[in-house]
């Protein structure tokens, strides 16, 4: 199996974070795409169950801003096409390219993220890191929540569908009214289940001032090679922008430099060290 | 070493009515109590004022006192109570919170700050004491119902309670697992002296376990002591809590002395057991409308219905049984359409409607009323329905402000108000007390006039007192099909406590009877 690979949990963490900051920090899309090409690299050999529906949702919503942006922001020089009010220049286009690969960098690393760790892990980690009790709770249940989100929404979509209420026909006006109670039945459930959580980790006494770790996270020194590449990308990416600046869309398109190829290279090598972070057992 | 409520009520934020009111009572170490009563009658507050959810987690008016041992629940945070009383919820999905079983069992005494041997040493006697030392390092996803409330178990006794506190812990396990994890209780509370406060509706299950019998109604304390004793006095089943099976039986036979267990039921109606007599009737069925022809489905290339063929009729209520992971919900949604089959096909006339596990997923307006309004706007056909299944009076309220019971009943009407032409409903007793199960079994078999009814359901009391056939499903299979009386009666799971009664009382009973209302004039 190629995809079996089973990753230190406090590099996960540390990767994910990696990752956020990168796609902050960078607008380029040549850049941002150097990372996604790096996140696939690394799901070729780590397995994730919900990257495919994470993907699928992703490039739903990614139509969408593409459209928006495309239709709505006339701004640049390079007109593809012109029609009454409508504009569309390249580097609209290019912008909502760049838009778009953000949402997918975050949204397929937090695929992976949630597929390799659970909460216990989060909360190890989370602990490892020095965060204090109760702000640990509060972090452990923001990470679950987007999963149980998705989870919730597609238990909603089939009782709806079970009710005899379709989802998918009729007139975009009825169907944008069949999917409203999803939006309701979703939060509502979603903040059952977070209920539901922290009263179980009142009665398993949690927060507590005594709290000691059983099996605590200890990393090799491979494992502290990855995480000072992580280190290394942050600071190289970030004295990058200071020494260059962002990416320039309007009025005309930045052209690629070779400074872009060489920290593109980085970023697509750097973050993918992860995958030198493999641990046997994950205790 | 108790606990002691001392005129204690609680009301809800938001709420008019006291979930539980003067109650006057004290628990001892070792004693193993049953807490009964119908759906919202205050067991579950019961259980949260004593591990200290309330008032710390759950905010509300308070009167009165809750102490344990030496101090006041209301003085402590229930992280700290939690070394005394462990707790134990329904649904053992939402408890468990770490990745792993060993983990999850070591988290508690994480929290209570012991040193790594000591917890080794807990976790390693705790996964030896449940037998699930083959589980310790599965992931919790992997695992069975019944494994999961087992884990769920093993963490609670891992912190080495006093007491421990369970709520309906076997109302989503099939009979073999809730039967392993109620002997387990048993054996806790005889070998070790831990204190047993059990909530739970099948009163077969619990009834003779018990040294003790709580019964809760409108947040009251209405009887108290003796099981035997408790239920001769009280008309558990006027009250909507029912009684085991062959206790309901010797009351109908006019005994004073209700015998609990299926042996005693032996010793006590003995011969009288010989003048029962089946009821007969033919009930005529319509043409086929549902036609399962090798079915085929798997998921992530693990088989989980394999070659499967099933029929329907019309005006039949088919019930589903086996147990945990058998694929009943797979089956149900290949049959409903949300899920395409892999291979062979699912024939339906009709409109096929589905009703999840969880109610929470149907009900999503403002109030229930709406809730099955927004399924079909039909004012006249929702309240019928509403009143068919007795949650008119609760119409106007949002469905997180109703018990399970409720709850589920509201979930069912949203299905069924639009009159599919096969209903399904997918294990729909939980949480269910005795009322709304008898309540649920008349819909059904109303409902079923002219259409079809798919009942998937652990509780095989409610499978033998509403359904037409049963199909028993295993590993993807339907191995066994018939009338329900040919193939539950002599059964050694899944039957009922009045079959098993009479299967072992000799040869001269009617062995098919299952339920009481196949005995030729039960009223």
């Amino acid at each position: 199996m190629i995809n079996d690979l089973k990753i230190h949990k406090f590099l996960i963490f540390g990767w994910l974070i990696l990752l956020v900051y990168l796609t902050l920090l960078f607008s380029s899309p040549y850049l941002l795409f150097s990372i996604f090409l790096s996140i696939l690299l690394v799901r070729i050999f780590v397995d994730s169950p919900s990257w495919r529906p994470f993907l699928k949702y992703t490039l739903y919503m990614g139509a969408f801003i593409l459209l928006f942006n495309i239709l709505l922001n006339g701004n640049g020089t390079t007109v593809l096409f012109e029609f009454y009010w409508l504009r569309i220049t390249l580097e609209s286009l290019v912008f909502s390219i760049s838009m778009l690969l953000r949402l997918l960098i975050i949204m397929a690393a937090f695929a992976i993220f949630n597929d390799n760790l659970q909460m216990g892990d989060i909360i190890e980690v989370l602990e490892k890191l020095k965060i204090p009790s109760k702000s640990v709770i509060t972090l452990a249940l923001s990470f679950r929540f987007f999963p149980i989100l998705l989870k919730e929404a597609r238990e909603t979509f089939e009782v709806l569908m079970a009710r005899g209420i379709s989802l998918s026909s009729g007139k975009m006006r009825d169907r944008i009214y069949a999917r409203y109670p999803v939006m309701t039945a979703m939060l509502e459930t979603s903040l059952e289940r977070a209920i539901q959580v922290g009263e179980a980790l009142e009665i398993k006494g949690y927060p507590s001032s005594k709290r000691r770790v059983w099996k605590k996270i200890s990393l090799e020194l491979r494992h502290k090679i990855v995480l000072f590449f992580f280190l290394l990308t942050a600071i190289v990416s970030t004295w990058y922008i200071i020494r260059f600046g962002g990416f320039t869309f309007f009025p005309t398109i930045e052209p690629l430099k070779l400074n872009d190829l060489y920290i593109g290279i980085l970023l697509f090598i750097l973050p993918s060290s992860l995958l030198l972070g493999e641990v046997e057992d994950d205790d | 070493m108790m606990i002691e409520f001392k005129n204690f009520s609680f009301k809800y934020s938001l709420c008019k009515k006291y979930a539980l009111r003067d109650i006057d009572l004290k628990i001892f170490k070792g004693e193993f109590v049953v807490v009964v009563g119908p759906s919202g009658s205050g067991k579950t507050t019961f259980l949260r004022a004593i591990n200290g959810l309330i008032p710390h987690y759950y905010g509300g008016e308070m009167e009165g006192n809750v102490r344990l041992f030496d101090f006041y629940v209301k003085n402590k945070r229930p992280a700290e109570i939690s070394r005394f009383v462990a707790s134990i919820f329904q649904d053992p999905e939402n408890q468990l919170l770490m990745g792993t079983v060993e983990r999850e069992i070591a988290f508690p005494l994480e929290n209570m700050g012991l040193q790594e041997d000591e917890i080794s040493r807990r976790v390693e006697e705790v996964l030896s004491l449940l037998n699930i030392s083959h589980l310790r390092r599965r992931k919790i996803d992997e695992i069975s119902g019944g494994e999961k409330q087992k884990v769920a178990i093993g963490t609670a006794l891992a912190m080495h309670p006093d007491f421990l506190l369970l709520d309906e812990p076997t109302s989503q396990l099939d009979p073999n697992s809730a039967e392993e994890i109620l002997s387990l209780l048993e054996r806790l509370n005889d070998d070790f002296g831990i204190g047993i406060v059990l909530v739970e509706h099948r009163m077969e299950r619990t009834m003779h376990r018990a040294d003790r019998l709580i019964v809760f109604k409108d947040g009251k304390v209405i009887g108290d002591g003796e099981p035997r004793m408790v239920a001769s006095r009280i008309e558990m089943d006027y009250i909507g809590v029912g009684y085991p099976q062959v206790a309901r039986l010797a009351k109908h036979m006019g005994l004073e002395y209700l015998p609990l267990t299926v042996k005693e039921g032996r010793r006590v109606l003995g011969d009288r057991l010989s003048s029962l007599k089946m009821k007969r009737g033919k009930k005529i069925y319509g043409e086929i409308i549902l036609n399962i022809k090798n079915l085929k489905f798997s998921y992530n290339s693990h088989p989980v219905i394999r070659k499967l063929n099933l029929k329907m009729r019309k005006n039949e209520i088919l019930g589903i049984i086996g147990r945990n992971g058998a694929g009943k919900t797979t089956l149900a949604k290949l049959i409903a359409g949300i899920l395409r089959p892999q291979g062979g096909k699912v024939e339906t006339h009709g409109d096929v409607g589905m009703v999840y596990q969880n109610p929470n997923l149907h009900l999503f307006e403002d109030t229930i009323y709406d809730d099955i309004l927004f399924s079909l706007q039909k004012e006249d056909r929702v309240q019928a329905i509403m009143k068919t299944l007795g949650i008119w009076g609760v119409r106007r309220r949002n469905s997180r402000d109703l018990s399970g019971g409720e709850r589920m009943l509201a979930a069912i009407a949203t299905v069924a108000v639009r009159e599919p032409e096969i209903l399904i409903l997918d294990e729909p007793t939980r949480g269910l007390s005795y009322a709304h199960k008898i309540t649920l079994s008349k819909f059904l078999k109303d409902y079923a006039n002219g259409r079809g009814v798919i009942l998937i359901s652990h509780d095989m009391e409610t499978i033998a007192r509403t359904v037409d056939r049963v199909a028993l499903l295993s590993e993807g299979k339907i191995i066994v099909e018939g009338r329900r009386e040919d193939v539950m009666s002599g059964s050694i799971n899944y039957t009922t406590q009045l079959n098993k009664l009479l299967h072992s009382a000799g040869d001269n009973v009617e062995r098919k009877i299952l339920v009481e209302e196949d005995i030729e004039g039960w009223r």
